[in-house]
């Protein structure tokens, strides 16, 4: 962590159950340990279980005045029809994460970085499809190192709770798998 | 509880506004579910137990506000919340227990309306908030938190308020602040309602001393003009010593935005990007809603060329700053509704030819 000012818009989103929110949360809570300013906030609507689903969180070095991202400077995107439904939702310059296992087509996007990472397919080579969400967010801070890895590893422990202290060194298996994807596919020059 | 005091957490705040009330000794909460503040009951069933506290999901609304009326009769600190629909169900309410001459606490997260709209964020409760809501000679004290730790300190803060002036006091939010998570240090020390002065007009037993009455009818017209002056007596007393507001970038500017809330956000952020690119902008937020910054906004009246209102809604807010300016400087809108929340780019839009209209 520098002095420098920083000032960083992220999306994350999927479907329910794929642990955006979650994904949304080990990020902020991350930021806020790091004395960051902070202001996560979810997708509100008539939701469902299954549906559509998306979190953003702003991390800064000073006041966050506007809550709203309109468009991020990074977009995490879990499944093809979140990457339809909320592509446009990214700065000029801005970065793409993609799980390639769920996401197709890649976004007609000159401009704009582009890191795709197969995050179910490694999630079951690790044995928990469910940690998709926090390869993603390895892969994503791999490219944009906004909080480090050990905040969010305490995060982990700090949103864990009672009963879940056994999900915690798989996760930490993730990010730390992600953070490698993004390292082999810049090395590839994908 | 393990809940961490004295340090940043991050909360949301409807979660605050809840802990508020339980560190300001409020035991009494009666709601009925709506979105987007669901958050508030769900943590009050969590927690109210754990303070000894009385937590009860009512049947409806109207009777969520007339539990509060009852028990802020028996002289416990009672809250209830809710969202615009659900406001406007407890107008009723509110207005017995203002003629009644009783404190409660009052928390609107607005949703776009009229009608049951929808569930984005919105202001446009502004009028029924602070112009009375319900029927006859009364007023509610309104304030309005831009973040979630103010939304904390502005809830805590009113249940003092609400005592102090015998009447309902209202807090604002919207769906966006009662949703998202902040950083927010909760403070060390709570209130323990047992230490809270004593309040010898509650209906909590007459052993040993007159039995008192809590009461809205007055038949006779003498009777009830008297109330209602002494109501009004307070509104004055509120007025010189409740008023809140706040200000940035004022200093040497010849435009001032005047938001509250998200749209007060969204506007220092635009004044912020406005500034650094050299337009001599500031923000003035008011606070209290009601009573109104009104003198204040009269003197900064004096010292911009123009004032530009941003509100969330078409054009609520912008009256009162009228009223508050007299036709010092000209006063312009920038509305918004439906659950429509700017961008800080937009909000520049609309900046820049004013500021092009004071350079002329």
């Amino acid at each position: 962590m520098s002095g420098e000012r920083l000032h960083h818009e992220v999306l994350i989103a999927g479907f329910g159950g794929q642990g955006v929110v979650l994904a949304g949360q080990l990020l902020a809570n991350a930021a806020l340990a790091e004395g960051r300013e902070v202001v996560w906030a979810p997708s509100y609507g008539p939701e469902m279980r299954g549906g559509p689903v998306h979190c953003t969180i702003i991390v800064a070095s000073q006041r966050i005045g506007s809550p709203e991202v309109s468009l991020a400077d990074s977009l995490l995107i879990m499944d093809q029809a979140s990457l339809d439904r909320l592509a446009h939702r990214v700065k000029p310059e801005g970065l793409f994460v993609l799980n390639s296992s769920l996401v197709r087509a890649r976004p007609e996007n000159d401009t704009c970085e582009m890191l795709s990472i197969p995050a179910n397919d490694v999630a079951e080579e690790l044995g928990n499809l469910r940690v998709a969400n926090v390869i993603m967010l390895g892969a994503f801070l791999e490219k944009r190192p906004i909080v480090s890895p050990e905040s969010v590893e305490n995060a982990m422990r700090l949103l864990a709770g009672k009963g879940y202290e056994h999900l915690i060194a798989i996760n930490q298996q993730a990010l730390a798998r992600g953070a490698e994807l993004a390292r082999e596919a810049d090395a590839d020059g994908s | 509880m393990a809940i961490r005091r004295g340090e940043r957490i991050l909360m949301r705040g409807n979660e605050a506004i809840a802990q508020a009330a339980l560190d300001a000794g409020c035991r009494a909460y009666f709601g009925y579910p709506i979105t987007p503040q669901n958050q508030i009951p769900e943590y009050f069933a969590a927690h109210m137990p754990e303070v000894g506290g009385v937590f009860i999901q009512a049947e409806s609304e109207v009777a969520a506000i007339n539990m509060v009326y009852g028990a802020a009769a028996a002289g416990v600190r009672a809250m209830t919340t809710s969202s615009s629909p659900g406001i406007s169900l407890k107008q009723e309410g509110l207005s017995y227990m203002a003629e009644s001459e009783l404190p409660c606490v009052v928390v609107n997260i607005m949703r776009g309306g009229s009608g049951l709209g929808n569930i984005a964020p919105a202001q446009a409760d502004y009028f029924q908030a602070v112009k009375g809501g319900g029927h006859g000679d009364y007023r509610t004290l309104v304030f309005a938190g831009w973040s979630v730790q103010e939304l904390y300190d502005l809830t805590r803060d009113s249940f003092d308020i609400a005592d102090r002036y015998r009447n309902p006091v209202m807090v604002l939010g919207d769906a966006l602040l009662g949703q998202m998570m902040e950083p927010i240090i909760l403070p060390q020390d709570v209130i323990d309602p047992d230490d809270l002065p004593p309040k010898p007009w509650a209906t909590n037993g007459a052993k040993g001393r007159p039995r008192n009455i809590i009461n809205s009818l007055y038949i006779d017209p003498a009777d009830l003009e008297q109330v209602n002056l002494r109501l009004q007596a307070r509104y004055d007393e509120a007025a010189r010593r409740e008023v809140r507001y706040a200000g940035e970038h004022l200093e040497g500017a010849r435009l001032a935005l005047i938001a509250y809330g998200t749209a007060a956000r969204v506007s220092i952020s635009a004044v912020e990007e406005g500034r650094a690119a050299g337009l001599p902008v500031g923000l003035f937020r008011p606070i209290s809603l009601y009573p109104f910054p009104s003198r204040e906004i009269a003197a900064l009246a004096e010292q911009v060329e123009a004032i530009l209102v941003v509100e969330l809604s078409l054009g609520q807010l912008v009256e009162d700053v009228r009223l508050a300016v007299e036709g010092r400087c000209p006063v312009h809108l920038y509305g918004l509704s439906g659950g429509i929340v700017p961008t800080p780019a937009e909000v520049l839009q609309k900046i820049e030819p004013l500021m092009a209209e004071t350079r002329a």
